[in-house]
Order: C-alpha cells, then structure tokens, then sequence
C-alpha cells in the first residue's frame, strides 16, 4: 500500500503537468482532441488521488506504524474513527485532503462542462490542473504522506487528544471544501480573462460554487469557534488567531463576491472588481491553507517552522502576478458602460457593503501578518492582539449590518423621498423602540444599544419585504397568505434565500454582541460541600472523583445545581489524561439555554480535595450558532434551481417587479434602456 | 453621463479609506505586543517600561511555585542558549500544558519596577512530544490557550 500510494501520487503529478499543457495547447489551436484529452487528465487524476486517499486510509486504518504520518497521527487503541480522521490530523495528511477535494471538484466541473461553456473550458482546465500540479509538487517533493521510518515504533503516538473531539472530525474536511471550491471560479474567472469572454457567462457558471464555498467556509469556522468553546475552556469561541483568521478573511471577500455579482448581473457594473474580488478570494485561500499548515505568524510554533513556507510564498506570488497580468491586460473590456449617480441608490449602497467587507478583511489580514511586516520593515517582532481586531471590526460590522437592512430595499439609480419613506419608516420605528426599550431597561452601553437597535431595524425591513412580496403575488394569483409566501420564496430564492441568510446574520450579530458584552466570570476555589453562586446559580461542589476509561484516565469534579437548596441539575467540568499524551485536555462543563450558558472549567485542585473552578456566564451564545445554521440552511436554498414562474404575461411581470421594488425580474432590460 | 458624480465618488472613497486608516492605526497602539528573548529583557530593562511585551522561552525545572487557590503562578523563563532567567508571576487559569520544561510565552505590560514580569496570559506547548522533529510538528495544533483577561 505503500508503494502504491507513492507511486499514484507520482504519477498524479506528471498527469497534472500533461493536462494544464494539453488545456493550454488546445485551448491556444482551438484543438477539440487535445482539450479533450486534458479533460481526460482530469478524470484520470481523479481516480489517481482516490487510489492515493484509500491507501493512506488502509495504512491509517492498520496501523502500519512504519509510514512516519501513521506513526505521528495514529496509535493501536485508537477508535477506528479517529484513526479514520488522523488522515487530516497533519500537514501531509491535510495537503493531501487539499489535492483530493480539487481533484473531485475539477472532475465535477469537467463532467458538468461536457457540452456547456466550451469556450471557457480549455483554460479553466488548465487553471485548475494548475493549482493541482502544484500542490502535487507538494506532497511528492516536501510533504509527502508515504515517507517510512527506519525503525518501526510499536505504536504510534496518538492523535492529539484535543483534536479527538466530534467538532474536529468535521471542521477540517469542511473547512477545506470551503477553500478548494474558491479555485473552480477562480479558475473560470482567469479563463474568461484569458479567452476575453468578459461577459456575465463565468459569473452564472460559477456563482453556485462560489455559493457552496461560502456555505462550507461559514460552516466550517463556525464549527472551528464552536469547537474552541468547549474544547479549550478559556471562555470564548473566538480570539483573532491567526489560525481562525486564516478562514475569516477568504469568506469576507467571497461574501462581498456573491454581493457584486449581482450588481454585475443586474447592472454590468462593477466588472472589474469581481475579478479582482474572486483572484483575491483564492489567493487568500491559499494563503489560509499556508498559514494553517506552516505555522508561520503564531509565534508558539515558530520553533518548528516548516519546509513548505517557500514553495507557498512562490506559488502565491506567481499566481497573483499571472492574475493581475490579465486584469491589467483586459482592462480597456473590464470598464463599466454605466456610472453610479448616487449615494443613495442600491448600486452605491452594494458597492458599499463590498468595501466594507474588504476593509475588514484588510485590516483582519494587516493584523495577522503584523508580526512579519515588522519584523522586515521595523527589526522588531511586534504583534497584535485582540483588541486591535475588535476595535477596528465593531464600527465596521456595523455599518454592514445596517446596510443589510438598506441595500435589498433602496432603490436603483436614485432613491426617492417615496420610496425611502415606504420601506424604511417602519423599520426605523422598531429600532427606535428597541432603544428605548434597553435604554429603559438599564443597559448603558452604547455600542451593544446601536447593534441591537440596528439589529431591531433590519429584521423588520426583512419581515416587510416577506410581508409585501407576498400580498404583491396574492396580488396577481390570488390564494392565502402563507401559500403566496411559499409560492413566492421558492419562485424567487436567490432573493428570499439571501434574506434567510441576512436574518440568520442578524442572529449571529446578536448573540456575538451579547455574549462579548455581558458575559460575566469568575473563579472559585472550593471545598467539599461548599455552595457558591454566580449571576443567579447555585452550585454546590460536592466532590471530586476518578474514573479510569481504557484510553484515558478523568479526573472530574461533581456540582450540583441549587434550587432554594434542591437539586435539579448537574454538572461534571473535568481533565482528561490520555496514557498516550503527557499532555492533560480540559472537558468544560456547559449547561446550554436559549438565553446563557453556563460554563464550568476544572482549572486545579488540591490534595485536600479543595478544587478550583473558572466559571462564566455567557449570554446568548446560543444565538450564534442558530443564526449560523439559519445563514447556512439559507446558503442551501438559494442553491436550488428557482421554479419557472408559470407563463405570466411580461407587462405583467415588469408591473409585479416594479410594484415589490426587486430585482425580482431576470435582466433589467426592462427598467434600465 | 456628468463628470461630477465621479469626483462625489472619490471624496467618499477617500473619506471610508481615511476613516479605516484611523481605525486601524488609534487601535494598534493600545495592542501591539513586542516580541523579546529573555536576554533583551534583561539588557534594555527600563526603556520597555510599559509596553506590551511577550517574551517566549521555557519553564525551569523545579521552579514552579502554584499558589494554593491554584490560580496563582511563580515561575522562572529561561532561554536555552544563554541560560539566562526572568521570573514571571501570573495570576489566572493555567493552561493543562504548562509544566517543567514546557515552551511557553508569557504576555504582559512591563514594569522595570517590579522584581518579576506580571504576564496576564500565558501560553504553554507540551515540552517532549514534538520538540526538535522538524515538519512533524502538527502545524494547526491549537495551543492551550488561556488569558486572564478575558
């Protein structure tokens, strides 16, 4: 197996160099057999990666401690599902996963592309087959899975046990489809460069992969944060790692992506700056897949810099100069035939949006790679910590979460006092009388008053838009008013999908502001028996126990939640001492409700029995994850094919779509002309 | 289609840009962390007084002192080449991974006044397992990490 898979690996990597120079050739004659047979690279490549991923699986799976990646990641007691997920547990492994989820993505496209986009094909090929060589240079040359130990250990050293933990078994593989699927528009965007087809044809080919990346990106260090909150117990799910960052800033610029599409759709405006948006997106992907895999930036890794740190710098400098070679080189085509006219229209306030998501992705990113650029430019390490990312993100997240209320409902070209009236009256009421109400009832701090007034504001403009969408379809079929508001999301779900996005959003916002706000903790350090409260809970320590599992030993303190004195709940924060692992891994004890979690850290004890507790109590944690899940399930949705509108008669058509004020109808040949 | 709005359009990109740039640089002040070894401590003493620093070495055997609340931490940083120390004290929750021996980085304002360094977060990485092993070293590994003052 081992042969097997270092040799398929192997010959991956020739296949990758014959197919980009088969796309590239048949793209340049216009050759149908050479482009073809780069599409047979492809599929071809595709099976070579399945056969390397199953050997590395069986080698996993048996113990065949010899491979040095089984020997690091793996060990003989291990449940088979953690040996299973050992394959991405490190660098090889996860290079590894990188290679196999393009090599499916790019089969993907190849086989959907069999007759469609032809014109786009070739060079799309030959990008992905790019990307694809490249990370097979990797893993033949400076990472490869396959390499063997001289003297085979007897059992290997177990996968880190903070990793053994459902959340991790899921969160890399997602994380990474997030980021391997920025390379297919990625791909088609160059092409269209290269081939100058500078028309919306690689925009609606793509945007659903765009779409999917952002769903398993949001997903994906959602999963990542949640994983940090009950895994490593200081309390937070979130603290501007480099790490975490390395997701966040990939998905800031595609969420602005999948915003300026539209007004390219709508508008051929903006041109330019999605391809700029999507080139920026990949390479910041590749960029989060360097910095997660390198430990370049977080500085407790720094001792052990890896060998991959050139090869990523290059791989990113190339392909950003290639890519900005053709955006320069096209730019005359990329020039937009209309202007913007105002402030306060939806094609300003979207254009907005966009720079905001890219300025928070700027500074996140000039936060990140502090510590490098002084270090270069100043001679001195110097990093940045939390309170930077807060401090400048908190004014900006704002203005973003305001204009997910403004931009769906202001209208094109130039808002009237009408029609600011009609839409925003309402709304800005409800803000208000969320104010007031916090205001009454005793909260002072204006920042979190403006996220929740400004919380308050957008989802009303949500309800109303559902509310008057679905009267203006009663409107032209009459039927009730839940069936007309089915009828019209699922007639309509790139937009009513989005909305489900925006309130999920709103939820997120919500429950982040609250729990960063008004999270309250403290420590405890307790004897038997001992009661303690903290913000309304009663605790009662009653002792501290020994359980003896076969992979590890827990070591658990035993609470009991009070009641004026009586039991009704219990909680047990323990540290778990895995006999493979010098290293003890900390179990919070969490009791989740919709409005706070409780959360109980064993910090240490004492041979008296005395032990001491970290307590927090954090409000409406919950919220982030419903309001993630909302904005994924929404991300779904809008995935689907919208249902044809049964053959309702243009005018018509062009009334309703004026009537809801949308961009309900397709093209907007009908308002612009 | 006027030149005007065009140049309303500059003036408002510029103001967004300006505002960004002062976000970005009244918030780095109050955050940045200097990097320093155990020795640069010790020769630049009082010209680092407070600044943010974060100092990186590891735990000297034998010289961890836990309070009896076990939130509390006296300890001695040493650097592997020199040999030299600096006493750190640190008050809050104690990551599983710090012991003897243990790499760790310690953060905190620097007072030149003050017998030992009062880091408010402490980071820790188990000392033997992946140590001097190259590209073995699991990259994405999250440390421990804890702070006092979150």
């Amino acid at each position: 197996m081992i042969e097997l898979g270092r040799y398929s690996i192997f010959a991956s990597m020739l296949l990758c160099a014959y197919g980009l120079c088969a796309a590239f050739w048949g793209g340049k004659k216009g050759s149908l057999p050479l482009v073809r047979s780069a599409e047979n690279a492809v599929l071809a490549n595709f099976s070579l990666l399945t056969v390397v991923s199953i050997s590395l699986f069986y080698l996993l799976l048996e113990d065949v401690f010899v491979v040095q990646y089984v020997a690091n990641y793996s060990a003989a007691d291990m449940p088979w599902y953690y040996k299973f997920t050992a394959f991405w547990g490190g660098q090889k492994g996860s290079l590894l996963l990188w290679s196999l989820v393009l090599a499916v993505f790019s089969m993907i496209v190849v086989v959907q592309n069999k007759q469609k986009n032809r014109a786009l094909m070739p060079y799309t090929v030959f990008n992905l087959m790019i990307v694809m060589f490249f990370f097979s240079l990797l893993l033949n040359f400076a990472t490869n899975p396959f390499e063997t130990l001289d003297r085979v250990p007897v059992d290997g050293q177990g996968l880190n046990p903070l990793l053994q933990n459902v959340y991790m078994i899921i969160h890399p593989p997602i994380l990474f489809l997030g980021y391997v699927g920025l390379a297919v528009p990625f791909a088609f965007s160059m092409a269209a460069l290269m081939g100058g087809r500078i028309d919306t044809a690689w925009i609606q080919t793509t945007r659903r992969w765009a779409l999917l990346s952002w769903i398993f990106l949001t997903a994906g260090f959602t999963l990542g944060g949640r994983w940090a909150y009950e895994e490593l117990g200081w309390g937070g799910y979130w603290a501007w790692d480099p790490v975490e960052n390395a997701s966040f800033m990939p998905w800031l610029v595609v969420t602005a992506f999948l915003h300026s599409i539209m007004i390219t759709e709508k508008k051929w405006m903006l041109k330019l700056w999605n391809f700029i948006l999507i080139v920026l997106a990949f390479e910041l992907s590749i960029f989060g897949t360097f910095i997660t895999r390198s430990g370049v930036i977080s500085s407790v890794h720094s001792f052990a810099l890896s060998n991959l740190g050139p090869f990523f710098v290059v791989f990113l400098f190339l392909t950003t100069a290639f890519a900005l070679f053709w955006i320069i080189y096209r730019s005359n085509e990329l020039r937009s035939e209309l202007r913007m006219r105002s402030f306060l229209s939806r094609e300003a306030t979207f254009l907005l949006n966009n720079w905001l998501f890219v300025s928070i992705c700027f500074a996140v990113f000039w936060g990140t790679v502090f510590p490098i650029l002084s270090e270069l430019f100043m001679g001195e390490k110097i990093s940045v910590t939390a309170p930077f990312f807060n401090q400048v993100n908190w004014p900006l997240g704002l203005g973003l979460l305001i204009l997910t209320g403004v931009c769906p409902l202001i209208a094109w070209r130039k808002a009237s006092w009408r029609n600011f009236r009609r839409n925003f009256l309402n709304p800005l009421a409800v803000g208000l009388i969320v104010l007031i109400g916090l205001v009454i009832l005793g909260m002072r701090n204006w920042i979190a008053l403006a996220f929740f007034a400004s919380s308050g504001f957008v989802l009303m403009t949500l309800i109303l838009e559902f509310y008057r969408g679905a009267r203006a379809r009663q409107h032209i079929r009459p039927s009730g008013f839940l069936v007309a508001l089915k009828d019209l999301t699922l007639m309509n779900k790139r937009r009513y999908g989005g909305f489900i996005v925006h309130a999920g959003a709103v939820f997120a916002f919500i429950g982040i502001i609250a729990s960063s706000f008004f999270s309250v903790d403290e420590t405890f350090t307790v004897r038997k028996g001992e009661v303690f409260r903290i913000s309304g809970y009663e605790l009662r320590f009653n002792e501290l126990k020994q359980r003896r599992d076969p992979e590890k030993d827990v070591v658990f303190a035993d609470l009991s939640l009070l009641r004026g004195g009586e039991q009704y709940g219990a909680l047990y924060p323990q540290k778990d001492f895995h006999h493979k692992s010098e290293q003890p891994a900390t179990e919070v004890a969490i009791r989740s409700q919709p409005h706070e979690d409780l959360y109980v850290v064993l910090s240490g004890w004492e041979e008296d029995g005395a032990v001491t507790l970290h307590v927090f109590v954090n409000p409406l944690v919950q919220m982030i994850w419903i309001g993630v899940g909302i904005m994924v399930l929404g991300g779904i949705f809008v995935m689907f094919p919208d249902r044809k509108p049964a053959s309702v008669p243009v005018a018509r058509q062009r009334n309703s779509a004026v009537r809801a004020g949308s961009g309900g109808v397709k093209k907007t040949v009908l308002e612009e002309s | 289609m006027k030149r005007i709005p065009h140049i309303k359009f500059l003036i408002a990109g510029g103001l967004i840009v300006g505002t960004i740039c002062f976000l970005m640089f009244s918030g780095i002040d109050n955050a940045m962390v200097y990097y320093y070894t155990v020795s640069e401590v010790q020769s630049q003493g009082k010209q680092l007084a407070g600044r943010g620093i974060r100092i990186s070495g590891h735990v000297q055997p034998g010289s961890i002192e836990k309070a009896d609340d076990g939130t509390h931490v006296d300890f001695r940083v040493y650097e592997k080449q020199t040999g030299r120390t600096v006493l750190v004290s640190y008050a809050g929750l104690i990551p599983d991974t710090f012991k003897d021996d243990a790499e760790v980085v310690v953060e905190g304002i620097f007072d030149p006044g003050d017998p030992s360094f009062n880091a408010t977060t402490l980071l820790a990485k188990c000392p033997s397992k992946y140590e001097g092993k190259g590209d073995q070293h699991p990259e994405n590994l999250p440390v421990d990490q804890v702070s006092s003052a979150q």
